[in-house]
């Protein structure tokens, strides 16, 4: 049963199969506003390499949301994105309507934040599920659709999934939602899956399981992930690659472990001890003040107002992502660390 | 299921509305002036007064006229016109159908017509097409539609002379009033419309549609409309309302043998039997519709059709 599941090739498929890398280069986001435009993003680039799983963390307003939804052209009517987005060799941006569609009915699925306000109210779970792998691939018959949306249930771990087809949302408690929506991309059998906040609405062991489920997808299947989340503990175990943003830039990036155990930036470091699970046993600690209003960016650091170590200089100039780890490509957006090094290097 | 339920309780409401109506009819109108003194010549000496009185049942207990107008009002049974002496049922009856005839039409022409420019405003909301468009029917829904009419009548009938002022054979003198009353109806209609599926556009299940590549034709019926429709399906019920309303003065205005004109001209007698009646006729028959609203949106959304735990 499971082998429907697993990403061998089947005819007419072949060319989807190999999962695209991912990136984002120098990308700006504008959102059009009531009171003028906002800028979002202020030119935002990462990697996620096929296979991968990379995690954007921040604060909400850190623009993490929007550089998840960028990347299948998702954002709010009006948008303006600069920079590059690409998927594999082809420009996200530069995609006809009918080359978007599918791209995103084949190759890249996302799980959107709230699972009460994603699904459709008015239609039942099983009909969300069929349309979803018919949109995938058109060749699927109602009855073969049927029986992949009942597999795909099983697979996330819905119990009783043929009874629940009939099932509309709200009559299916949020847990079950959410694994609703992970099947609902799932169907599709994508290659990338972009998670925007998918644990946020879920009680802790609700969200360890989906967490664990995520884990699953990547390893058996094969799944490249980005999966934007406020929480760490939902990046330890998960992401091999972590994007720290701070008001619509990249701080911090690099390899979990390594920014965990060796944070850079001081708003990475700030933000792993405020995480519950890094400061067992002690007061929960929060982080000072927060984050700058979109509009009013400071003309240096905009982490400059909350950080201990600011400087004259980090009020003036804005710090650029440098590598601060040549192999693992580890960078960071830092005066203070960069300063380090040029020390560093005249010592050497 | 609990359709049938849900059915009984709207007969209750119903049934709520008969005697509510017939209530306050009954006081109301009373509250107005003695039919008696106004049917009389105006020379007539109490004693002619006194007998219409008598003759009209007028000199008995109130409450015992009350009982009489609630038992009439279900069996349907109103009596007979104090001006005209026919009997009352069949006068109202047969003005209804005309009256149907002006309104039916006119809230399906408008609902079709809302949907198909509601729905292109909306998805042309930033250019200039979407826009004028808005911008007409913001115009349209600020003139009163008495004054649609008048303007309907110079242009048609008395400029062109297409149509008859007033009046007219059979299909012919339905043609001002549909328009009047799809005009009105169209052009608050379809900026609901506009403004419901906007909304519906950017809500969670639509974007979810259009994450899953689904063709822009099938987001946009299947996804969106959807989400948009079940606040226009009850304001179709309201809007019959006006429409059954804007009646009174159009039939009036336009001479048109409908149930606004005979309620209209019996108020002014005092025809206290015809108005009853007419009121009733005219409050069952929205509820009625407000029901059958009701009852398609809940079949739409299965959210109302079961209980929330």
């Amino acid at each position: 049963m499971a082998s429907t599941l697993t990403p061998t090739p089947s005819p007419g498929r072949v060319a989807h199969r190999v999962p695209p890398a991912v990136s984002l280069e120098d990308v700006t986001v504008t959102l059009p506003r009531a009171s003028g435009d906002l800028q979002i993003l202020h030119g935002v680039s990462f990697k996620v390499p096929a296979g991968s799983v990379v995690a954007l963390a921040g604060e909400s307003g850190s623009g993490k949301s929007t550089a998840a939804l960028s990347l299948m052209r998702l954002l709010p009517w009006g948008a303006e994105v600069g920079g590059r987005i690409m998927a594999g060799d082809r420009d996200v941006a530069a995609m006809s309507k009918e080359e978007l569609r599918l791209f995103r009915s084949k190759e890249a699925r996302i799980i959107l934040q709230d699972p009460w306000s994603s699904l459709h109210p008015m239609k039942s779970v099983g009909s969300q599920l069929i349309e979803s792998a018919r949109a995938s691939d058109p060749a699927l018959s109602k009855a073969q659709a049927r029986e992949l949306a009942v597999e795909t249930m099983k697979r996330v771990h819905i119990p009783d999934p043929k009874s629940r087809l009939k099932a509309y949302p709200h009559e299916m408690s949020g847990g079950q939602l959410q694994r609703v929506l992970i099947a609902m991309a799932l169907v599709a059998r994508p290659t990338l899956l972009v998670c925007d906040e998918p644990t946020t609405a879920l009680d802790v062991s609700t969200q360890a399981q989906i967490l664990e489920l995520l884990r699953e997808l990547n390893r058996e299947m094969g799944l490249t992930i980005v999966i934007a989340t406020h929480d760490l503990d939902v990046i330890a175990g998960l992401a091999d690659r972590l994007v720290v943003m701070y008001a619509g830039r990249v701080v911090e990036e690099g390899p979990t472990a390594q920014v965990m155990a060796n944070p850079q930036h001081p708003y990475t470091w700030a933000l792993l001890a405020t995480a519950p699970k890094h400061n067992r046993g002690e007061r929960m600690l929060t982080i000072e003040g927060r984050p700058p209003a979109l509009d009013a960016l400071p003309p240096g650091c905009s982490f400059a107002e909350r950080c201990e170590f600011t400087t004259a200089r980090c009020l003036e100039t804005r710090p650029e992502l440098v590598l601060v780890d040549e192999p693992s490509r580890h960078r960071t957006a830092c005066l203070r660390v960069q300063a380090d090094q040029s020390v560093s290097e005249e010592v050497r | 299921m609990n359709i049938l339920r849900f059915l009984f309780w709207k007969a209750v409401l119903l049934l709520i509305v008969l005697v509510g109506v017939t209530t306050l009819m009954f006081f109301l109108t009373r509250a107005t002036g003695d039919p008696a003194v106004l049917m009389s010549p105006p020379e007539a000496s109490d004693a002619v007064i006194e007998a219409t009185r008598q003759r009209l049942g007028l000199d008995r207990p109130l409450l015992v006229q009350f009982w009489e107008t609630l038992v009439n009002t279900f069996t349907l049974d109103w009596g007979s016109s104090y001006a005209l002496g026919s009997e009352v049922r069949p006068l109202v009856m047969d003005r209804l159908v005309p009256s149907l005839s002006l309104v039916v039409p006119a809230l399906v022409l408008a609902a079709a017509l809302a949907g198909v420019i509601g729905t292109y405003a909306a998805l042309h909301q930033a250019d200039v097409r979407g826009r004028f468009l808005m911008g007409a029917a913001f115009v349209l829904d600020g003139i009163p539609y008495f004054l649609i009419a008048l303007v309907l009548v110079l242009v048609l009938a008395i400029q062109m002379g297409v149509l008859p002022a007033t009046g007219g054979d059979g299909g012919v003198a339905l043609v001002i009033p549909i328009a009047v009353l799809t005009i009105q109806g169209f052009a608050t209609l379809s900026r609901l419309t506009r403004g419901q599926l906007i909304d519906s556009l950017s809500q969670g299940p639509v974007t979810m549609a259009k994450s899953k590549g689904l063709p822009a034709r099938t987001v946009l019926f299947q996804h969106a409309v959807p989400l948009a429709l079940p606040p226009l399906i009850a304001y179709l019920g309201i809007l019959f309302s006006f429409m059954i309303g804007s009646l009174l003065i159009l039939e009036s205005m336009l001479n048109y043998p409908g149930l606004g004109q005979l309620l209209v001209r019996a108020v002014n007698q005092r025809d206290f039997p015809i108005v009853q009646a007419a009121v009733i006729v005219i409050a069952v028959l929205i509820t009625l519709v407000n029901i059958v609203m009701d009852t398609i949106v809940r079949v739409l959304d299965p959210r109302l059709r079961t209980k929330v735990s």
